[in-house]
C-alpha cells in the first residue's frame, strides 16, 4: 500500500470511529478520548487502543461500543483485518478475546448474561432520541419558533441550505444560524433518519417513528430535558474520570 | 456547626448530618485480589482528583488509609460536620478485611456514639446467617436511637456462590424482600441503596433502579434512599422518586461538582427540586472522596442561575440548604437536632478537637453557573 493509501485508511477508520458512540452518553467515542492508539499497517491491518473512563465501566455498555466500532471499521473498503483492545479494564481479557474472535456479547458472558444487548440498546437509543430532540426543539425555539409550532412540522420543514438550516413553519422561514444550534439540529436529523419508520413528522419520541402523545408536546419536552441533563453529567464526570486516569501515578 | 451570615447581617444555626461517610482500608497489605482491589481505590482516586480543589488532593498512600484520627479532624474538626452516617461498603471479595467492614464501624461508633452512627449491611445471598448477624448488630449497637437505623446496599458486590461467581444481586427478589422484612421487624427503616456495574444478568442495565420502585412500593413505611441520585440515570431516579414518597435523593458524589461544575450541578439541584421538591434530598461530601470543608462552604454560596429558577419554577434559598446539610436527614434518622446540639455540646469530641462553632459568611463570593457547553 502506498503511503498516501495507508494515510487515507487511517483518516477513514478515525471518521469511522467518530460514528461510533458511548451509548451511556451519547458522545464519539473519538471526542470521549476513549481512542488511545490508532495504527494501521501497510497490508491494510487496522489496530485500535481504546480505554475507557473507569476500570468498571459496565461490560454490556462497553461491549456495545467495541462491537459498534469493530463493524464499522472492519466494512471498510482497504480493511484487511481489525483488531480491538481494550486497556485497564476489569475484564479486558475476556472482552478483547470474545470481540477479536467475532463473539456476540452473550457468547462472551454465557451463563452470567441471558441474552443479547437488543433490549438494552433500544433503551438507551430511546433516551438519545429524546434528548437530541430536546436541543433541537431548544434550538428552535432560541431561533423564533414557538413550541407549540414544533410538533406540527414535518421532516421534509427542515432543510439544510449550505451549513445553516432553514425551518419551514406556517409558512414562515426561519433559519437556524448559531453554529452549537445547527450542530444540535444536525444531531436530531442523523438520528431521525437512520430510523426504520413510515411516519413522516419531525416530533418523533419513539424509535417506531411515533410521537408523543397529542397535546402532551411541552411535557415530553420537560423530560427530554432531564434525558440531555443526565447525558450531559455522565459525560462530564466520564471526562474529569479519565483525565484523572490518564494523568495518575500507579502506586 | 456552621452559622452563615448573609450579607443582610442574618445569621442562621446549621446542623450538617452527612449520610455516606467512610473510613476505608485500602492498604495494600489489605488486598486480597491485587487487581481488582487497585482498580477500586484507584477508581475512587481518579473520582476525587476530577472533582476537588487541587489543595485537597492528598498523596496515594494517605488516601489508601488515613484511619480514624485525620477522618475525625477533616470531617468534624475542619469539615462543618455535626454527625456523620457509616455505610459500610465490604467488597470481601477484593479486601482481605473489607474495604469499610462494619466490625470496624461499631469500633468507631462506640467511641464516638454521638457523632458517628452505625449503619450496617446485608445482602440476600447471606441468607439466615445474615439475617442472624442483623439481629445481633441491632442488640449490640442500638446504643442511641438513630443507631443501627440504616443499612447500605450495595447490590453490584460480587461473591463466591456455589463454587462460582455472582457479581450481584437486584433488590427485587423473593430473597431481598425476606431481608427487608426482617429489617422492618428490626426497626432498621433506611435502605441505602448504590448501584454499580456488574449485576446478572449482564444484558440487563445495571444501573437501573426499577428494583428500588418495586422494594419502596411494597415497603411504604420503609425509606430508601438511592446514592449519587442514581447517576448514570438520573432521568430514571426523577421519574421513580416522583411516584415514590418514600424513595430520597442521596447527593454523594453529585454534590461535588458544586465546585468545578456549578453549571451541571445546577442543572441536577433544578431537576431534583422540580421533581422531588425540597424535603427528599440528602446532603453528603461521601468522604474520603470528598472533604466536606469546601464542599459545605460551595454549597451555602451556590446561587440557582435565573434562567433555571425562572424555567423550573424552583429555588434554592438558605432554608432548603439548611434542610439539604440536615434536617432532612435528620428526620429520616429520627435524629432530634435540638437535643444533639445539647449533647454535643460538652462531647468527648468537642473537647478532644476543640470544637466551636464555624461563621461562614455567605453570598460575598457566591458563585453563578456558566451555561452549559453543549
Amino acid at each position: 500500500m502506498a503511503q498516501d493509501a495507508q494515510a487515507n485508511l487511517k483518516e477513514s477508520v478515525l471518521q469511522a470511529l467518530s460514528t461510533v458512540t458511548d451509548p451511556e452518553l451519547d458522545e464519539p467515542i473519538t471526542e470521549l478520548g476513549f481512542v488511545k492508539n490508532l495504527s494501521v499497517s501497510e497490508d491494510g491491518r487496522v489496530s485500535v487502543d481504546l480505554v475507557t473512563s473507569t476500570f468498571w465501566c459496565s461490560p454490556n455498555f462497553v461491549y456495545m461500543m467495541l462491537e459498534e466500532a469493530r463493524d464499522v471499521v472492519s466494512k471498510l473498503p482497504g480493511v484487511k483485518e481489525m483488531r480491538l483492545t481494550l486497556g485497564g479494564h476489569h475484564d479486558s481479557d475476556r472482552i478483547n478475546g470474545a470481540i477479536n474472535a467475532g463473539k456476540s456479547f452473550s457468547e462472551c458472558y454465557d451463563s452470567e448474561a441471558r441474552g443479547d444487548l437488543v433490549e438494552l440498546n433500544k433503551m438507551i437509543r430511546n433516551r438519545a432520541l429524546r434528548s437530541r430532540l430536546y436541543s433541537m426543539a431548544a434550538a428552535f425555539v432560541r431561533s423564533g419558533l414557538v413550541a407549540e409550532e414544533i410538533p406540527e412540522l414535518s421532516r421534509q420543514d427542515v432543510t439544510a441550505n449550505g451549513d445553516t438550516f432553514v425551518v419551514n413553519s406556517r409558512g414562515r422561514m426561519v433559519p437556524i444560524t448559531d453554529p452549537a444550534d445547527m450542530r444540535r439540529v444536525a444531531r436530531y436529523l442523523s438520528f431521525l433518519d437512520g430510523l426504520d419508520r413510515t411516519t413522516t413528522g419531525l416530533v418523533v419520541w419513539e424509535l417506531d417513528g411515533n410521537p408523543p402523545p397529542e397535546d402532551e408536546f411541552v411535557s415530553t419536552l420537560i423530560a427530554g430535558r432531564l434525558a440531555k441533563a443526565n447525558f450531559s453529567l455522565n459525560a462530564e464526570l466520564c471526562r474529569a474520570l479519565l483525565e484523572s486516569r490518564l494523568n495518575r501515578e500507579e502506586p | 456547626m456552621i452559622i452563615a451570615e448573609t450579607p443582610d447581617g442574618k445569621k442562621q444555626d446549621i446542623f450538617v448530618v452527612d449520610y455516606h461517610f467512610h473510613i476505608w482500608n485500602a492498604a495494600k497489605e489489605n488486598w486480597l485480589r491485587p487487581d481488582l482491589a487497585k482498580g477500586w481505590i484507584n477508581c475512587f482516586y481518579d473520582y476525587t482528583k476530577a472533582l476537588s480543589p487541587k489543595e485537597y488532593v492528598w498523596d496515594w498512600d494517605t488516601y489508601a488509609y488515613y484511619g480514624e484520627e485525620k477522618a475525625l479532624q477533616d470531617v468534624f474538626g475542619d469539615g462543618h460536620v455535626d454527625m456523620a452516617i457509616f455505610e459500610p461498603q465490604t467488597l470481601m471479595y477484593f479486601y482481605h478485611k473489607g474495604f469499610s467492614n462494619v466490625d470496624a464501624i461499631a469500633g468507631y461508633v462506640k467511641k464516638w456514639p454521638d457523632r458517628l452512627v452505625m449503619g450496617s449491611r446485608w445482602d440476600p445471598r447471606d441468607g439466615e446467617a445474615g439475617k442472624a448477624l442483623l439481629e445481633e448488630q441491632v442488640r449490640k449497637f442500638r446504643i442511641r436511637p438513630f443507631q443501627m437505623r440504616n443499612t447500605k446496599l450495595y447490590t453490584a458486590e460480587w461473591k463466591e456462590e456455589n463454587g462460582g461467581m455472582s457479581r450481584g444481586w437486584r433488590l427485587d427478589s423473593k430473597e431481598a424482600f425476606d431481608f427487608l422484612e426482617k429489617n422492618r421487624e428490626l426497626g432498621i427503616n433506611v435502605q441505602v441503596a448504590h448501584k454499580g456495574p456488574t449485576v446478572w444478568p449482564l444484558d440487563k442495565d445495571a444501573f437501573d433502579i426499577g428494583d428500588v420502585d418495586t422494594a419502596a412500593t411494597s415497603f411504604p413505611d420503609m425509606k430508601f434512599v438511592v446514592t449519587h441520585i442514581g447517576l448514570p440515570r438520573l432521568d430514571d431516579f426523577c421519574w421513580v422518586a416522583t411516584q415514590d414518597k418514600n424513595i430520597y435523593a442521596g447527593m454523594a458524589v453529585a454534590m461535588a461538582f458544586v465546585h468545578t461544575r456549578p453549571r451541571y450541578f445546577a442543572e441536577m439541584m433544578a431537576n431534583l427540586l422540580y421533581w422531588l421538591g425540597p424535603d427528599r434530598i440528602l446532603f453528603s461530601a461521601d468522604y474520603a472522596l470528598w472533604h466536606p470543608k469546601w464542599v459545605i462552604e460551595d454549597f451555602l454560596n451556590f446561587e440557582l442561575p435565573e434562567d433555571l429558577k425562572k424555567e423550573y419554577g424552583v429555588d434554592l434559598t438558605m432554608e432548603i440548604k439548611k434542610k439539604i446539610l440536615g434536617e432532612n436527614a435528620a428526620k429520616v434518622w429520627g435524629i432530634d437536632i435540638e437535643q444533639q446540639k445539647k449533647t454535643q455540646k460538652n462531647d468527648e469530641l468537642s473537647k478532644k478537637l476543640h470544637l466551636q462553632p464555624g461563621t461562614i459568611r455567605v453570598g460575598e463570593a457566591a458563585k453563578k453557573g456558566k451555561p452549559l457547553a453543549r
